[in-house]
């Protein structure tokens, strides 16, 4: 090996030594401030860590993925490629050697040959400068300044450590539920009619649904119940209102009549099968309790045998036929069960659309027989006793007149219990029916219904005098001239103290007071002075009695004002304006005036409100009774009639 | 040739530059760096154009290069009314002895190695363009004939760039023949001193020629010898390439204000020039280092800048500043093997 290859051997030893330096340093470099990236996340980590912000394990991931980044970031930096010659010219910057060790390792790569006598020239003298380079001095590798933004964040990231958060102690929210707002009124109605039940000395089981129904009412009137769990209650009580009642009532009928008309092809039980046939369950009983009578009587008499026999004939029948009919449709169940099975077996592999569509027909009169067969048990269970009585009853007839008479007997309690049967299912209808209405007033609360319940509440308390007190007098009275307009109309009535729940119906009232004379508009709009008589007594607080039309004793100008009347009087200097109302003529029928009586009073409350009230209320359960309205605008009628009417006491 | 007896080149060369430097320095007082721009582009076989205020000793410069050297020298005064044949020569018609007439070239003053073109800018168009020939051909085209200049041939050419009316601004193309574009600073305080110590004084120190032909053509020889390692090869390229605004590498100001960046005759004037200075400095390779410093009289003049750049008072010399900074001196690519020169 010539001298200059071991020169220039020696100087790309330096030149691979200071790269390593330098790519030490940029290592260095980047690890660190990738350390103090690190380190923030680690300090941000803790702090969440401790707060409970973060989960253990998120803690932990995060602590690893910056631990990690900080080691890829430095192996990276360590890696990335140099620029060409970094490590010569590094050596020649700081040595002020103008570039001569990285020339000279350039011209080294070319062949010895080829270089020229400068390029040899150029190697020399970079040789002769390479024992004086030292690539320690050129690259000095010390720790960067990072590392002290590090250190001062390890010991924030220690003290952090250290550190304790208070957790504050969670609160525990309580659970609030929306409850269902039914008013008042609705609920006295519901509570109303749960009363009238009991007085009629209901059943056991029908007691406890009633017991039931108050417990549900009592909760929504004290906001117990929210919208969810209300129908969920609801709907328990109105399954057990129906477990009890799943005899089919048609089918009951049909079977009661089936047994009358058997019993009606005998002279001595045509009575008994007359009142069956008629569902006149309490005729029947005494009928039958007749005819065990006369069995008793006739045992000392000679018997008529024919009747007897005939009598033996119809109970049997009567008896038998149930069974009969039953297992006539069980059967008949049996094979339609059959066939729907084959069907389905034949269309397991996929039939045609009218295979398909048949087996549907076929399952739907399945089903609809299988409820027809439980509607017949339920209503068999109900005649059970009844056939059995009267199937004895006919046995008995051949052996001894005095054993059917009281089999007979036994036949007609079992009708009386089937009447008390009924009755208590009636109960619980109409407790089922008072249910859906109860469950129809929810749902019209339920979103866009609760506008229209606002509104009705709101007519519910006008309706009881508690409206004006936020200034809805003063809607019905609007200014001063109009009060006066309406004090009038209602003066001419004899009645005092209105329009007072607001400072607007002050006019009203004085207009009321001083009665007599008071200006109204007429229908084409033209003032006209009415004389009204029989104002209400003259009190000394001026309240207006319930005076009728001209009955009123009072004599004198009404004085003083209604104690309720809210707000100072209104200054008589003070000016007012007439209005003009133009009366539009429609041409459209007549307009008969009525006037209702106590209207004008505060809270409709009067004898003569009450019986307009019961009119109309009765002409509109007519109307409900005789026409076909939908039960959820029937609710409505009912409940408008409910929120008006006059309350006791008042 | 071997690396011994190139060292003793190269030391030889030095020695002469240094005479060369100390011979001027006798009349010009500082202006080191004027001296060596003029001393490289006579290396080089280029030509100077010195740029500065009346007064700043430009003409006095060019006068002093020429009598160190054993070289012929003219001036050429250009004004508006200077023809081309004025400085070219022209063929007038000779009466011979015997009675005949001949015609005969008489050569204009551009027929001399060292020529002073004073406030070139003064002369039209046309008569400046009659220095392009001359400049890069080192040849005169007259008629029919042409005729080689004397080597070496350098002109000095000198513009005031304060006075502009009546001007010709050079055209580009005339610029880019130009090696170096040197600025003719004002002088300091020390260097005034001096100044007038010696021009206001009894006796001024005579120059001796210290130079010949020879001298000078084997020094222009020798620079050419001088290898240049790639990477430094690679930087010069980088830099001309970021005064292109299109590039990559051109900075923002540059991509902003220049219309044209410089011509590859800007990176041989780098290299050239780089080589030169290396030798002044005793080196036998150039470095980044030299590139670097010569890259402001190497490219100020064939960085054109745009009508923005004219309208915002951007100098040439602030994009060249903008190109050092954003340029790094190193990138990463693979190695290469160096090119002999």
């Amino acid at each position: 090996m010539s001298s200059h290859e071991e020169g220039i051997g020696q100087i790309r030893r330096l030149a691979k030594r200071a790269e390593r330096r330098i790519r030490l340093k940029r290592a260095l470099a980047v690890g660190s401030k990738a350390l103090c990236g690190a380190l923030a996340v680690a300090i941000v980590d803790v702090g969440l860590r401790k707060t409970g912000i973060l989960g253990e394990r998120q803690a932990l991931a995060t602590f690893a993925t910056a631990g990690v980044a900080v080691f890829v970031a430095t192996a990276v930096a360590w890696a990335l490629r140099l620029p060409n010659r970094a490590g010569a010219r590094a050596l020649d910057r700081f040595h002020e050697l103008h570039d001569r060790l990285a020339s000279a390792l350039d011209f080294g790569d070319s062949p010895a040959d080829v270089r020229t006598p400068f390029m040899n020239a150029a190697i020399d003298d970079a040789i002769a400068a390479a024992p004086r380079v030292d690539p320690r001095r050129a690259i000095p590798v010390g720790l960067p300044r990072p590392f002290a933004a590090a250190a001062a964040l390890v010991v924030l990231l220690g003290a952090e450590a250290f550190f304790h958060v208070r957790r504050p102690a969670p609160i525990a929210h309580t659970k609030t539920i929306e409850p269902v707002d039914m008013s008042a009124d609705d609920l006295d109605d519901v509570q109303d009619f749960l009363k009238q039940i009991e007085q009629t000395v209901p059943s056991d089981d029908t007691r406890a649904a009633i017991d039931e129904f108050n417990k549900l009412v009592d909760d929504i009137a004290n906001k117990r119940l929210d919208r969810t769990e209300a129908f969920r209650r609801m709907e328990a009580l109105e399954d057990k209102l129906l477990a009890g009642s799943r005899a089919d009532k048609r089918a009951l009928e049909e079977q009661l009549d089936r047994i009358g008309d058997e019993m009606k092809k005998a002279a001595l039980t045509k009575p008994a099968g007359e009142a069956l046939a008629e569902h006149k369950l309490d005729q029947a009983r005494g009928a039958m309790h007749e005819l065990a009578k006369k069995l008793r009587a006739d045992q000392e008499k000679p018997v008529d045998k024919a009747k007897i026999e005939q009598m033996r004939d119809a109970l049997k029948k009567a008896a038998a036929d149930a069974d009969k009919r039953r297992a006539e449709m069980e059967q008949r169940r049996q094979e339609l069960a059959d066939e729907v099975l084959k069907m389905k077996e034949k269309t397991a592999d996929g039939g045609s659309d009218e295979e398909r569509s048949l087996l549907e027909k076929k399952e739907r009169e399945l089903e609809r027989l299988d409820r027809d067969i439980d509607a017949r048990k339920d209503a068999g269970r109900q005649l059970d006793r009844l056939d059995r009585e009267l199937e004895q009853a006919a046995e008995d007839l051949m052996k001894d007149l005095g054993l059917s008479a009281n089999d007979l007997d036994q036949g007609a309690e079992d009708i009386n219990r089937m009447e008390q049967q009924e009755t208590t299912q009636q109960q619980k209808e109409e407790l089922r029916q008072k249910l859906q209405e109860l469950r129809e007033l929810l749902r019209q609360q339920g979103p866009g219904g609760k506008g229209q319940v606002a509104r009705l509440k709101r007519f519910g308390r006008m309706a009881r005098g508690q409206g004006g007190s936020q200034g809805q007098g003063g809607q019905q009275q609007g200014g001063q001239g109009q009060g006066q307009g309406q004090d009038d109309q209602g003066g001419s009535e004899g009645q005092g103290g209105q329009g007072q729940q607001g400072r607007d119906g002050q006019g009203g009232s004085q207009g009321a007071g001083q009665g007599g004379e008071t200006w109204v508009l007429g229908p084409n709009g033209e003032k006209m002075l009415m004389l009204s008589k029989g104002q209400g007594s003259s009190g000394p607080n001026g309240q207006a009695g319930e005076g009728e039309h001209g009955g009123g004793p009072g004599s004198k100008w009404g004085e003083g004002h209604d104690p309720k009347l809210q707000g100072g009087a209104t200054n008589p200097k003070m000016g007012t304006e007439d209005t003009q109302v133009q009366g539009a003529d429609t041409g459209q029928g007549g307009s008969r005036s009525q006037v209702i009586l106590g209207a004008a009073e505060r809270g409709f409350a009067s004898r003569g409100y009450k019986r307009v009230y019961t009119e109309y209320h009765q002409v509109a359960e007519q109307s409900l009774a005789k026409d076909e309205i939908p039960a959820g605008f029937r609710s409505y009628v009912k409940r408008y009639f409910q929120l008006i009417r006059p309350r006791e006491g008042q | 040739m071997d690396s011994e007896s190139v060292r003793v080149e190269v030391t030889l060369f030095r020695k002469r530059v240094d005479d060369l430097r100390a011979e001027i320095a006798k009349s010009i007082v500082g202006n080191r760096e004027v001296v060596d721009g003029v001393i490289t582009c006579m290396l080089a076989g280029g030509h100077a154009l010195l740029e500065g205020v009346p007064g700043l000793g430009k003409t006095m410069l060019v006068r002093t290069l020429a009598e160190t050297l054993s070289l012929t020298f003219s001036r050429i005064q250009f004004t508006p009314d200077l023809m081309p044949a004025d400085i070219l020569g022209t063929t007038v018609i000779d009466e011979m002895q015997g009675g005949g007439k001949s015609f005969e070239f008489r050569k204009g003053p551009i027929f001399a190695n060292i020529v002073l073109a004073d406030e070139v800018n003064r002369a039209t168009p046309k008569t400046q363009s009659a220095l392009l020939e001359a400049m890069q051909e080192h040849r005169v085209s007259v008629g029919k004939r042409t005729h080689v200049l004397d080597e070496p041939f350098v002109v000095l050419a000198t513009q005031n760039p304060l006075e502009m009316e009546g001007t010709y601004p050079l055209p580009e193309a005339q610029l880019d023949r130009f090696f170096f574009k040197l600025h003719v600073p004002f002088p300091g305080r020390d260097e005034l001193h001096e100044i007038l110590d010696r021009t206001t004084g009894g006796e001024i120190e005579k120059r001796t020629a210290v130079l010949d032909r020879d001298a000078i053509t084997a020094m222009q020889h020798l620079v050419r010898q001088v290898p240049v390692a790639r990477h430094v090869q690679d930087y010069a390229v980088r830099v001309l390439q970021a005064t292109h605004p299109e590039t990559a590498e051109a900075p923002d100001l540059a991509k902003r204000f220049v219309r044209y960046g410089s011509s590859p005759r800007g990176a041989q004037a780098l290299l050239l020039a780089a080589k030169i200075r290396a030798l002044f400095d005793g080196r036998f390779a150039a470095s980044v280092d030299d590139v670097r410093a010569v890259v402001h009289p190497a490219l100020r003049h064939r960085i054109l800048l745009n009508f923005e750049g004219e309208a915002e008072g951007v100098k040439t010399d602030q994009v060249i500043d903008a190109i050092l900074k954003s340029v790094p001196e190193a990138k990463s690519e693979k190695p290469a093997r160096a090119t002999p020169n």
